[in-house]
């Protein structure tokens, strides 16, 4: 494993870097509150798809995000998830469901290529950039837009 | 009783009349015995009738006077039927159990105030005073007869029946006509009575004054005197006895006066005829008068046809003895004739017999002397007759010399010449015994060869039984060794499995530590989050958290070798127990072999055994056998030895054979000569012979005349003698002919005069 040095360099930042089917998703560890082991789901009457249903996290109800299908992407393996990363979304705490917590990284601000020059899409606004770690592609995500204004508010009531 | 009885057997009429006698007197009995029990009978019924008489008189009134509410009538009633003649006791015995208690069949009606209570309690208002009139109050009310078996069992029986209602229609019926009334006998006050029972029945119309819970009210109980019956009874039976009696004595009186008639009479006339002929002097005239057709007329004619014949018969004898007599007569003298004859016959006789003698003596005496002459003759011709025969003995013995010279020396030759055949065969046999040495020391020397051949083979299967038997006890170690080497694989096996289970419990703590490790490595990154999140001051916590994540990672790293090292161990160890397992298989499968080896080499050690046995024993037979076939040897010798003996001797007796040939030849012509020589002298001897034979006969003719003289003489004496003889025979015959014709006149005479004592 390459040791990373988190030196205090201009536009450099740290990252917390996992896996899903089989590929590599990172997101700012400032939006990240704490990474839990995971659990069973609560379903959730009449939620989004993409809603895995609710955990109970030191007696609070924190909804949970299904990645995969929020990202719309084809499950290729049957892995089960190993972890759920507690985020903060705006000022609401959701936990996203993923297969593998790998490590802390830090990401050079330069080396992050926008997703637009690579694609455009409606999944590209839940992307920050791709950037290239170790020779392997990283993702990048921004957590804010993973739920959507009118989607907030119907998380309201939770 | 003995003289009575051969009184009667003496007599044909008292047989008869004493047959007829026991035969009445047993028909008579028994007639007198039916006829006495079938008047008890009637007498009896008498008494049933007159007893159910006052019972139905008794019954009727107690019928109507109680439906008229007067019951004092029948108790006045009953009082005053006590005093009819014969009747010894009139009661009512109270019935059931259910209207006395235990008194049942005990106490007595109209004798007491129990009823009259009980019915004053049910109907006080119809009570009437008039039933206490007289009325009698026993203290001890007591009816008498009633302990009789009899009774309690016709008690309990009616109570039985009425108290049946499945039989209620027929009870009353049943009752008029008297069929559940009983009689029996017994005895009151040492007389005897018959006593009637009829059962009074508690009928509906009575259940006004005495209740309905009781079937039985009461028994009525009359009881007769059967001592007037017994008395007519016994009356009766005297004068049936009499009047047996008379008809026996009239029926026998008659039988006697007709038997008298008809048979006794008649048989009397015939013993009378009979004993008048018996008793008479012999007359045969008298007959038996027949008058009768029956059997005693059959006698009577057979009897006299039997006389008669008698009296044929007896003329004729008379006729003939008066023959007889006269016949004896004519005899007698012809006799006494006779014998005076035959006297003078006697002395002539007696004369000429002596003259006879005189000349005989003179004859004898001459023959005598020819006689002895003649033996004179005859003893010279004997004696030259031996001599000749000793000579013609002499001759045929010299013949028979000669042939058995000759035979002899014939047997001699074929003698010689067998001896020399014996000496040839002796020659040939020597032969032979010689070849038969020298196969026997042939024989010999190959036994010899076997014998030391068997003696090789012995040492070998000796060795082989060794051998096989070393092979035995190193089969033996190796399958200890194999069991041993099974026994180390199993416990190999054992340590195995045990470090298998070690192994996976160190994979257990492996899983511990790689949770602990994947632990730490989340706490890690959290705390890096955290550290980021507090931004400069974390920066150290980040680096702590950094170096806490890797050596965790390192961790997880190497606890993942460690299950791989794991993994590879207990794969290792499995095929390590799949390498015992085959092993052990194949070690059972030694040990199968090596016991099958074991069992083998067993085989052969006892099959060499048995073989060395075997040889051993060959070697003995052939030990034997050399010893014998020595003998044999020895005894060939002795045998070669015996032949050359032996012919040694047959030439010998073959030169001696030869000496003896020469020697007979000669004996041969000696005997020859002396049989002629002796040839010519019995010819000599026959001329002699002749001579004296002739002389010989000339004095035998003389001797052979004078012996026919003297037989004669002789032959004359004796018929004088004969003559004299028959002379005296006759004169003792005449006289013994007289006396018995003599005789003979005298039987004829009283012949005579007994036949003339029948009438004819």
């Amino acid at each position: 494993m390459p040791k990373t040095e988190s030196k205090d360099k201009a536009g450099e930042f740290q990252v917390v870097s996992f896996k899903v089917d089989d590929k590599q998703y990172a997101i700012d560890i400032t939006k990240i509150i704490e990474i839990i082991y995971y659990k069973k789901a609560t379903p959730l009457p009449q939620s989004p798809e993409f809603i895995e249903g609710v955990v109970d996290l030191r007696n609070r109800v924190i909804p949970v995000l299904d990645l995969k299908k929020r990202l719309q992407l084809l499950s290729k393996t049957d892995r089960r998830p190993n972890h759920i990363l507690i985020v903060r979304v705006h000022d609401k705490t959701i936990g996203i469901v993923v297969d593998e917590v790998q490590q802390v990284l830090s990401v050079d601000e330069g080396q992050i290529q926008a997703p637009q020059h690579i694609f455009k899409g409606t999944g590209s606004k839940h992307l920050r950039g791709v950037c290239k770690v170790n020779e392997q592609l990283l993702f990048i995500l921004s957590p804010d837009t993973l739920l959507s204004g009118d989607e907030q508010a119907r998380l309201e009531g939770i | 009783m003995r003289s009575l009885f051969d009184f009667i057997v003496r007599r044909l009429e008292y047989k008869i009349l004493s047959l007829i006698l026991i035969v009445l007197i047993i028909s008579f009995t028994g007639i007198f015995f039916i006829m006495s029990s079938k008047e008890r009978k009637n007498f009896i019924g008498d008494e049933r009738e007159k007893s159910k008489l006052v019972a139905d008189t008794i019954h009727e009134t107690l019928d109507r006077d109680m439906m008229a509410f007067r019951a004092d009538v029948v108790r006045f009633l009953m009082e005053d039927l006590k005093k009819l003649e014969g009747i010894k006791r009139i009661q009512i015995v109270r019935g059931d159990a259910a209207y006395v208690g235990e008194g049942r069949g005990r106490d007595k009606a109209f004798m007491d105030f129990k009823t009259l209570d009980d019915v004053k309690k049910r109907i006080s208002t119809l009570y009437k005073p008039e039933w206490e009139r007289d009325h009698p109050d026993l203290k001890m009310n007591t009816a008498s007869g009633t302990d009789n078996p009899e009774f309690r069992n016709y008690l309990d029986q009616t109570v039985r029946v009425l108290s049946d209602t499945a039989l209620a229609g027929t009870q009353e019926d049943a009752l008029k006509r008297g069929l559940l009334d009983a009689v029996y006998s017994e005895e009151i006050d040492g007389v005897s009575v018959m006593t009637y029972l009829r059962p009074l029945p508690n009928f509906p119309k009575c259940a006004l004054c005495h209740g309905a819970e009781h079937r039985l009210r009461g028994v009525l109980m009359i009881s007769t005197s059967l001592e007037g019956m017994n008395a007519a009874l016994k009356q009766s039976q005297w004068y049936l006895f009499l009047a047996s009696l008379t008809t026996v004595a009239v029926l026998i009186a008659f039988l006697r006066f007709l038997m008298r008639r008809v048979v006794l009479t008649p048989v009397n006339n015939v013993v009378g005829c009979v004993k008048d002929i018996a008793e008479g002097e012999g007359d045969l005239t008298a007959r038996i008068a027949v008058n009768y057709q029956d059997e005693i007329g059959d006698v009577a004619r057979w009897f006299n046809k039997f006389i008669e014949t008698l009296h044929r018969i007896i003329a004729q004898v008379s006729r003939t003895s008066k023959q007889v007599k006269t016949v004896s007569q004519e005899v007698l003298i012809g006799t006494q004739q006779i014998e005076e004859g035959s006297k003078i016959q006697m002395q002539s006789v007696e004369t000429t017999a002596g003259a006879v003698e005189a000349v005989n003596a003179s004859i004898h005496r001459v023959a005598a002397n020819a006689e002895a002459l003649s033996a004179l003759a005859e003893e010279t011709a004997i004696a030259i007759l031996q001599m000749s025969s000793s000579i013609d003995e002499i001759a045929r013995s010299a013949a028979v010399l000669s042939s058995g010279v000759e035979d002899s020396t014939a047997s001699i030759l074929e003698m010689s010449s067998s001896v020399k055949q014996v000496d040839e065969s002796v020659v040939s046999l020597n032969k032979a015994a010689e070849d038969t040495a020298a196969a026997m020391s042939e024989m010999d020397m190959s036994i010899k060869q076997i014998r030391s051949n068997v003696m090789d083979t012995v040492q070998l299967s000796k060795g082989v039984t060794e051998d096989a038997e070393r092979g035995r006890r190193a089969t033996e170690m190796t399958i200890q060794g194999i069991g041993r080497i099974q026994e180390y694989s199993q416990q190999v096996n054992a340590v195995i499995q045990n470090l298998k289970t070690r192994t996976e419990s160190i994979g257990k703590i492996l899983n511990v530590i790689d949770e602990v490790a994947e632990q730490t490595n989340l706490l890690a990154l959290n705390a890096a989050i955290i550290a980021a999140q507090a931004g400069e001051h974390g920066r150290s916590f980040a680096v702590v958290a950094q170096e806490i994540k890797e050596l965790a990672d390192r961790t997880a790293t190497s606890t993942n070798e460690i299950h791989e090292i794991i993994r590879a161990l207990q794969d290792e160890s499995k095929n390590a127990v799949l390498a015992i397992s085959r092993g052990t298989k194949s070690v059972a499968e030694g040990v199968h072999l090596a016991g099958e080896a074991g069992s083998a080499l067993e085989k052969i050690l006892e099959s060499s055994k048995q073989s060395t046995d075997r040889i051993q024993e060959i070697a003995r037979a052939t030990e034997e056998q050399t010893l014998g076939v020595k003998h044999v040897a020895d005894s060939m010798q002795h045998v070669t030895d015996m032949v050359q003996q032996i012919a040694h001797a047959t030439h010998e007796q073959f030169k001696g054979s030869e000496l003896i040939i020469s020697s007979t030849e000669k004996m041969k012509d000696v005997a020859s000569k002396v049989k002629n020589a002796t040839q010519e002298q019995s010819i000599g001897n026959k001329q002699i012979n002749e001579i004296v034979e002739r002389v010989s006969r000339q004095v035998k003719e003389i001797a052979q005349t004078t012996g026919q003289q003297a037989e004669e003489g002789a032959h004359i004496l004796k018929a004088v003698a004969r003559i004299k003889a028959v002379v005296e025979q006759n004169v003792d015959t005449i006289g013994k002919a007289g006396r018995a014709v003599e005789e003979l006149m005298k039987q004829a005479t009283r012949l005579s005069a007994e036949i003339d004592k029948f009438k004819l």
